[in-house]
């Protein structure tokens, strides 16, 4: 049986986003696993420029407390 | 022109008047440098991690202007010491905040919001809901997100059928 793999894409260039504001925690958490860690580029399909203003603006969410460095370690 | 944006926590526990004077001497202490933009006061909100022992804490939006800036290392540490305020974090913008932003960064916005959550002691979700507030912006969808969190289910204990069949 052949392996269908799901097609990756950009989030950020299907929807013209070219900004990530770091108060903006509904989007930032799509990119975030249920521990909050931060899912690999791999994974989500961000391209490369975008993927480095999101992990900036997810460590300046999680700075400010809006989002958890960990999600084990606050239960 | 330099464009910065800061957000800090203010303690939770704080009445609105003191909320005020702390708002106030913030206020000052950029007019020494820099001229005050917009200020927006979010309300009460769960913090996603505890800060010196608080679970909550009343986060307040705040854009300046400067010629230089050279009085942001001051107005750092200012907030730094500043023992009202539970966290701060400055950012640079690269553009003047635009109309929209501003318009939301009207305090009178959320004062009854906010009045009604430190009066109800820590009931954040309840006033969002019953406040009459008609303003439906992101900081509920925000608030309820939040609360998905907290409801998220717990990890299921792994239980090794071998060692009961025994």
């Amino acid at each position: 049986m052949a392996f269908v793999s799901k097609r990756k894409y950009c989030y950020f260039k299907e929807n013209n986003i070219t900004e990530i504001d770091y108060k903006d925690v509904k989007l930032l958490r799509r990119f975030i696993t249920e521990h909050g860690k931060i899912m690999p580029r791999r994974i989500t399909g961000t391209n490369s420029k975008m993927h480095r203003k999101l992990v900036r603006a997810i460590k300046r969410a999680r700075n400010i407390a809006l989002m958890p460095y960990a999600n084990i370690a606050s239960d | 022109m330099k464009y910065f944006e800061t957000l800090y926590i203010v303690n939770p526990n704080f009445e609105q008047s003191r909320l005020d004077t702390i708002i106030k001497d913030v206020e000052k202490n950029i007019g020494k440098f820099g001229n005050i933009i917009g200020h927006n006061i979010w309300g009460k909100k769960r913090l996603a991690y505890q800060i010196d022992n608080q679970k909550y804490g009343t986060f307040v939006l705040l854009y300046f202007e400067t010629e230089e800036g050279s009085g942001i290392a001051g107005f750092e540490s200012y907030m730094k010491l500043n023992i009202s305020v539970i966290r701060a974090q400055t950012i640079r913008l690269k553009l003047r905040p635009s109309e929209a932003v501003l318009e939301k960064s009207i305090p009178s916005d959320n004062e009854y919001k906010l009045r009604q959550s430190i009066e109800d002691g820590g009931k954040p979700y309840k006033t969002s809901k019953d406040s009459l507030v008609n303003d439906e912006s992101a900081e509920q969808v925000e608030m309820e997100n939040m609360k998905e969190i907290d409801e998220s289910e717990p990890i299921p204990e792994r239980i090794d059928t071998d060692t009961e069949q025994e």
